[in-house]
């Protein structure tokens, strides 16, 4: 990430109601071009919420959001022309290629024939589908259409890209060629938002992470601070009721209160969960 | 590879109207399964000529107003139904499924285009599946029955695919669940389908539903294909029935499309 960064993209103090549900309440954050930014929770903790009221798919109840300066409410066109969008469900038309996939996304964005073709077929390397293009993406795996999708949010060009669960439901060799990507993408100058609830995601991928849950933006920080922020060290052990967890500075510390114990314990380096349990007081069964 | 490009530069391309790749879209999906699509569009008139026209319509020559053979009358009827029956059909199913199960409805709405550009590109989209259908049967019929197609039958086929499409367009961003399609099915469909005038004269329902079924948008739509193929011409009256019919189904869809996820 570049010392000349700006801020990609703005929100400000977001609501969403339904009835009288609130599934986003107050929240507010600045991600940087450049940056890749995580929103974890579990399932239900508003985060697809969040990334489908930056992507206009959703209108806010209250707040104010920006997309390269371009209010996300007022300025809808010209937001989605700078946003590429990785939906949690491959939203493709099924009875199309992939390449005609990515053509019609191509026609809607206006792209000039001249260089789409090119650009479908310089992407499709770039996912490593060109073999497979001409097969209608109802015959394609959960890894191979994830990668298409991602290639057709790239196709005109984004300078920001929202990734909702991109990984959800792969598997781990896939998992891994998705996240080569979305660092590559990165490197290419490509502002990222993406949201998990996978804690090995966002340690890998961002490098910051905001913490939502019940609609609440909870912490915001590098995941490094995050962990920081309630000790780098844990010490964990069984007890009566329940597994219980302290948390130290540095591991000298943490091993000296572990001497102390009188039942075995482990010493191990804090995780995104560890701070995400400190933060909400309950352990997330989708975190876990 | 640079995955960051700036492609909003001014190209013929970014004249092209933006209900087209939809329209495009309905069109790769209708051609990957064109043989099947005929024998649907076929397989419905047919049963109504063959049933009504050629079987039962052999005795109701008394029924018909002018004096006309039931075969005239059921003609310009059948290709009101192919129209009404595939063209909304498709586009709610196609809706249904787009909105609901594989969510391509939202890389619509993701697009740099308005809600007008998408209500359009569907409705564009239906139409041509009925215009597809329209004219399959007007060939298929044309074998059976000698038909006196003129440039205002055609106009009128026109009129009425767009209005019918407007209709399902509507109604496709209505449905939330299978149940909702059944419904609209039991409900509407059927209903307009054997009261419009398309199958039986209308002068010949109970006195008590005449005055209904000319809210249904196929009943204005039936008589207007019949008067075109009688060469009596374009009624205005009939046509602006199905203008004002148009106009109601662009409203509520737009208010509907806008008021999308608020």
């Amino acid at each position: 990430m570049g010392n000349t960064s700006y801020k990609m993209l703005e929100v400000r103090n977001i609501v969403k109601r339904y009835g009288s549900v609130t599934a986003v309440d107050g929240v507010s954050f600045s991600v940087n071009s450049g940056e890749i930014f995580g929103l974890l929770g579990p399932n239900g903790a508003g985060k697809t919420t969040t990334i489908r009221m930056l992507t206009t798919l959703t209108k806010p109840t209250a707040g104010e959001l920006f997309v390269d300066g371009y209010s996300v409410v007022n300025e809808q066109v010209e937001v989605k022309r700078r946003i590429g969008v990785v939906p949690q469900q491959n939203n493709f038309e099924q009875e199309l290629t992939g390449r005609e996939n990515l053509l019609l996304h191509a026609l809607l964005h206006k792209m000039p024939k001249k260089i789409r073709d090119a650009r479908i077929a310089e992407l499709l390397a770039y996912v490593g589908l060109e073999d497979r293009a001409d097969e209608r993406v109802r015959n394609y795996s959960g890894g191979m259409a994830r990668r298409l999708i991602i290639a057709r949010a790239l196709l005109h060009g984004p300078s920001i890209l929202f990734l909702d669960e991109p990984t959800v439901g792969l598997d781990p060799q896939t998992r891994r060629k998705i996240w080569d990507l979305i660092l590559l993408m990165n490197r290419s100058g490509v502002t990222v938002l993406l949201t998990t609830h996978y804690i090995e995601e966002a340690e890998s991928l961002c490098h910051r992470v905001g913490i939502i849950d019940y609609g609440k933006l909870i912490a915001l920080d590098s995941p490094k601070k995050l962990k920081q922020n309630i000790g780098e060290f844990c010490v964990e052990f069984l007890k009566d009721f329940g597994v219980e967890r302290h948390f130290f500075a540095t591991r000298q510390e943490a091993k000296n209160f572990a001497s102390g114990q009188d039942c075995d314990t482990v010493v191990r380096r804090t995780n995104l969960e560890d701070v995400f349990v400190e933060l909400t007081g309950r352990v997330s069964k989708e975190l876990a | 590879m640079s995955v960051r490009a700036d492609y909003r530069i001014q190209s013929k391309t970014a004249l092209l109207p933006s209900w087209l790749p939809i329209v495009w879209e309905e069109f790769i999906t209708w051609r990957n399964k064109f043989w099947m699509y005929i024998v649907i569009y076929m397989l419905s008139p047919l049963i109504f000529l063959l049933s009504f026209g050629m079987g039962v319509g052999q005795r109701m020559k008394m029924m018909m107003p002018g004096g006309m053979s039931y075969l005239e009358f059921l003609v310009p009827g059948v290709v009101a139904l192919a129209l009404f029956n595939n063209g909304m059909t498709s586009v709610m199913t196609r809706m249904y499924y787009s909105r609901i199960h594989y969510k391509s409805f939202d890389s619509y709405r993701l697009a740099p285009a308005g809600n007008l550009s998408i209500w359009l590109g569907y409705t564009l989209g239906g139409m041509m599946r009925g215009l597809a259908s329209g004219l399959i049967v007007i060939i298929v019929i044309s074998f059976i029955v000698p038909l006196r197609v003129n440039t205002a039958f055609f106009g009128a086929v026109l009129l009425t695919a767009f209005c019918f499409a407007s209709f399902a367009v509507m109604l496709g961003l209505f449905i939330r669940r299978f149940d909702d399609q059944a419904l609209i099915n039991e409900l509407i469909l059927i209903p307009v389908t054997y009261l419009s005038g398309t199958l039986i004269p209308v002068e010949r329902l109970p006195e008590l539903l005449q005055p209904f079924v000319w809210c249904f948008p196929l009943t204005p739509a039936a008589q207007l294909l019949r008067s075109t193929l009688a060469g009596t011409g374009l009624s205005l009256k009939l046509m602006l029935l199905l203008v004002g019919w148009i106009a109601l189904f662009f409203i509520v869809g737009l208010y509907k499309l806008n008021k999308m996820d608020a």
